[in-house]
């Protein structure tokens, strides 16, 4: 379901908390069965 | 999501190979430690499970010494705790292939209106994949949040007022919750 208004400004911004990344950031990985 | 474990090379999902198929986090230490991912990994699978496929496998795959000791430590807690060997493989990490586009971002791939917005902002999947924006919106998309939570980082999720408010009414089950985001 879709509800979105369908008036998004696409504005190509970027997101806030992108810019908030900081530098040390790890790395997990796993494998779910 | 993608596929790791093996030494196929640019594994596919109809040509596995000897892969499995695993998830990839970047993640902040200061907000979430390896023990806490550990402690959602091994709650989120039986651990005493024969995995019956090479595909479908219950691994954790260490990246540093660290991550071996504590992934280590938890197996063995498991054990003692319920007396039963733990099938779980603790590994090496060797690398990862990122699975296909259709294979990203599910709960995300139910919202196209916010999708297309998503992905104006970011044209390249790859810089798409590692948005912590999209991965986050994905997230509460799939249930994974709450409303107190969305109303905190709203704005910070640079969506537009349409989108919020879609975003809002699954969380929150109310559109108006969040409807006007105000800047921090």
């Amino acid at each position: 379901m879709d509800t979105g208004s369908g008036s998004s400004n696409l504005s190509g911004k970027i997101p806030p908390i992108d810019n908030m990344v900081p530098a040390d950031i790890e790395t997990a990985t796993f494998s779910l069965g | 999501m993608g596929y790791a474990g093996g030494e196929k090379k640019n594994p596919t999902y109809y040509d596995l190979g000897d892969h499995t198929e695993t998830v990839q986090i970047d993640y902040d230490p200061s907000q979430v430690s390896y023990d806490d991912l550990l402690k959602v990994f091994w709650e989120g699978h039986n651990p005493n499970h024969n995995s019956w496929s090479r595909q479908y496998m219950n691994i954790v795959f260490y990246h540093n010494d660290e991550q071996k000791r504590l992934a280590e430590e938890s197996l063995k807690a498991i054990e003692r705790k319920t007396g039963k060997e733990v099938k779980t493989k603790v590994l090496p990490y060797t690398g990862f292939y990122v699975a296909e586009d259709y294979h990203q971002k599910h709960s995300l791939q139910r919202y196209p209106n916010i999708m297309a917005e998503l992905k104006a902002i970011y044209p390249s999947f790859d810089d798409f994949l590692k948005s912590t924006a999209v991965t986050r919106v994905n997230g509460y998309l799939g249930g994974y949040g709450t409303c107190d939570g969305l109303k905190d980082e709203a704005f910070d999720l640079g969506l537009s007022a349409g989108s919020t408010e879609t975003l809002s009414l699954v969380v929150c089950g109310n559109k108006a919750v969040v409807e006007c985001p105000l800047p921090r």
